[in-house]
């Protein structure tokens, strides 16, 4: 991995002088962070790390055609299960303003709120990173994009199931402790029904997603339906004669939409998906929670309010919400850590030289009260090359329940006193 | 004798000739309507400036802090001219590199609120943003949102103030109040070249109506029919800070595609 990691870094250094090459550009970043946790007196768990991080990009214009590199790697120098590397983005395109076809691994962003993504869900996620935006996976696909006037029509296809990253058992954020803690394996359950380990399971899993977007003057709206194998958080299973662990992915349809409204200077932007899981009744595996709900919905609502001081400087109000909805409370906690959460934040743009800009949130469970997260974050650039940042987060929440508890819940609790402080410092080129 | 009378008489002359004028200026100040004028000139001013089509150019900005200590910005620019509505811009940012491929695309309408678009490479998402915070720093320089974007007709009530001369160029000098109760201004007081038909000196006032900035235009250069500045320096006096905005590679009238000025084209990134 860390060789991997650096040859890119060494590959993309190289390339990065060859910007004067026609058609071809670069660009990338180096940073070094630090993170502290408040220590819990556990040899197996990590209280601090040291990594280094980059992101490189390339790309080629040569038109028609277009083709775009993108990695992103970290070493941590505690944890090696955090070190990672991904191709965020490794295509080749083709074709014009209006029709374009693209094939490789890319990365597709339909959210539009900070902190809730009902929407957003074709990648799947690095979720040991930040848990209210999980950094993405590349997702090999195919995609046909159609583009008229102030809309668009983009139909993905995606061959295979790219499993998210979790975050290790020595991992301080991780919130999969209050299932256990252990390694999950992955399986899958395929559209027959039946359930296979991720070792044994062919590759070959077709998944497709159409989504429609339009700007009307001032509002912008979005549609989209999506059959995949379900990214998300994984649902507990034990293999029925080795009782190992197994986080279960099942297949799953999801029609939903986003909205953006821009009036005066309120933005309103709303995110919703409803959701329909194939279930499977293998008997394979042993799923000692029972089966996830198989339909419900989910809404996301957000207000952005901004507004000018004299001294240009700018500060941003921001609510959001989300509600999982056609399922009963305690099955929503089963399915989403946020099902019911409110976010309040505030952040203040000092538009000046050095970029500087604060924001603090609390992001709070407001239907058990079991649950907040505080956090605030600080950064401005040094020099034009260098930003640095400093991170503080805070996590209240319940006691864990015990392993293999009935009544399973996700929730915060398996970050409860997992407060944390990060400093960072990047040199974007 | 006659040496002082002829003087007498020209100094009569004269005064009589000064009165005279005076109060034929007062005459024909007092039939002048400056606010009809001011929005003559500036709608004369605004057909004089129409018709160019695009422009693209590369610009570079220069930030100075009162210690003098200095900051590059760089950016690439394309306006398409609108028609029935306002001009068209996009800005995609070069420089810092930490915000290189931000893509901003302005819709100005001439009535209401703009329509803004930010598209952010780095997570690859276009975002719709609120352009009523027209007062906000542009990228940490003297210059607001509203100083750059597309200058309207509609967006100001116009006053004629005086015919001016200044190192041998023709002025007007009138007065606008921003329309939009949220502009950072309460007035500006512009002195416009009449040759140029743009102009050449801006001073802005802040809400409480004390002197806030000053922006010099300089650079002007025949593109066609039309001159534009490609240097403008802003001085803040309230904080003695400065920018300078110039522009590299105009280029006024070339086709572009109308395709890139629309929203669903911002994440095809130039």
């Amino acid at each position: 991995m860390r060789a991997c990691f650096v040859l890119s870094l060494l590959f993309t250094l190289f390339l990065a002088p060859s910007t004067a090459l026609t058609g071809v550009t670069s660009q990338g970043e180096l940073g070094v962070s630090g993170r502290a946790f408040l220590p819990d007196h556990n040899d197996d768990s990590e209280d601090w790390g040291l990594t280094v991080n980059s992101r490189l990009r390339a790309d080629l214009k040569y038109k028609p055609c277009r083709a775009r590199v993108r990695i992103f790697g970290r070493v941590d120098s505690q944890d090696s299960e955090r070190s990672f590397l991904t191709l965020e983005e490794a295509w080749f395109q083709i074709g014009n303003r209006t029709m374009t076809l693209r094939a490789g691994f890319d990365m597709v962003n339909w959210t539009v709120t900070e902190a809730f993504h009902p929407a957003d869900i074709v990648n799947s996620r690095n979720l040991d990173s930040d848990l209210q935006n999980h950094e993405k996976l590349g997702e090999p696909s195919i995609r046909l994009r159609w583009r008229y006037g102030e809309g668009a029509w983009v139909g993905y296809f995606m061959p295979t199931f790219i499993k998210p990253n979790f975050p290790s058992p020595s991992s301080r954020l991780n919130f999969f402790s209050q299932i256990g803690g252990a390694t999950y394996q992955i399986a899958r359950v395929h559209e027959k029904g039946t359930i296979h380990s991720d070792d044994d399971a062919y590759p070959w899993i077709p998944q497709g997603a159409i989504r429609w977007n339009h700007a009307f003057e001032d509002l912008d709206l979005s549609f989209h339906v999506v059959h995949h194998l379900d990214r998300s958080l994984g649902w507990p299973a034990l293999h029925a004669n080795t009782r190992d662990p197994h986080l279960l992915f099942h297949p799953q349809t999801q029609i939903g939409g986003t909205l953006q409204w821009a009036f005066e200077g309120l933005l309103t932007k709303v995110e919703w998906a409803a959701k329909r899981t194939w279930l499977s009744e293998d008997k394979k595996y042993y799923l000692p929670f029972g089966h996830p709900a198989k339909a419900y919905g989910l809404l996301a609502l957000g207000f952005e309010y901004s507004l000018s001081h004299g001294n240009g400087s700018e500060s941003t109000l921001l609510m959001e919400g989300q509600s999982v909805v056609g399922i009963s409370r305690s099955q929503a906690r089963e399915l989403e850590i946020f099902q019911g959460d409110v976010l309040l934040a505030y952040r203040h743009a000092f538009n000046d030289a050095s970029s500087r800009e604060i924001r603090l949130s609390m992001l709070g469970d407001v239907e058990y009260f079991n649950g907040l997260i505080l956090g605030a974050h600080y950064q401005e650039r040094l020099w034009d090359d260098f930003v640095i940042s400093v991170d503080l987060q805070l996590f209240y929440a319940e006691k864990s329940p015990e392993h293999n508890e009935p009544d399973f819940k996700r929730s915060l609790s398996g970050l409860r006193d997992s407060d944390y402080i990060q400093v960072a410092m990047t040199r974007y080129f | 004798m006659l040496l002082a009378i002829s003087y007498h008489r020209l100094a009569c002359g004269i005064g009589a000739l000064l009165i005279g004028l005076a109060f034929s200026q007062t005459s024909l100040a007092a039939n002048v309507d400056p606010v009809a004028k001011g929005l003559k000139i500036a709608q004369e001013n605004d057909i004089a400036n129409t018709g160019f089509t695009t422009d693209q150019s590369t610009m570079e900005m220069t930030l100075v802090n009162a210690h003098g200590d200095v900051v590059f910005r760089k950016m690439k620019s394309w306006v398409l001219e609108g028609a029935a509505q306002g001009d068209r811009s996009l800005v995609q940012f070069v420089a810092p590199a930490d915000v290189k491929g931000t893509r901003m695309l302005t819709h100005s309408k001439k009535v209401g609120s703009d329509q803004q678009w930010l598209y952010l490479p780095a997570i690859k998402r276009v975002k719709r943003i609120s352009s009523r915070n027209r007062s906000g720093s542009f990228m940490g320089s003297e210059f607001a949102y509203e100083d750059l974007g597309s200058q309207e007709l509609e967006k100001y009530h116009y006053q004629w103030l005086a015919d001016e001369i200044a190192e041998g160029r023709a002025l007007w000098k009138l007065q606008r109040i921003p329309v939009d109760k949220k502009s950072g201004y309460s007035k500006q007081e512009i002195w416009i070249d009449k040759a140029y038909r743009g102009a050449i000196r801006v001073d802005y006032y802040d809400q409480k109506g004390d002197l806030l900035k000053t922006a010099s235009f300089d650079a002007y250069k025949q593109y066609g029919k039309y001159w534009r500045p490609n240097k403008i320096h802003m001085r803040n006096h309230q904080t003695r800070k400065q920018s300078v905005l110039v522009w590299k590679d105009r280029v006024l009238g070339k086709a572009l595609e109308v395709e890139m000025f629309e929203s669903s084209s911002l994440e095809d990134e130039e």
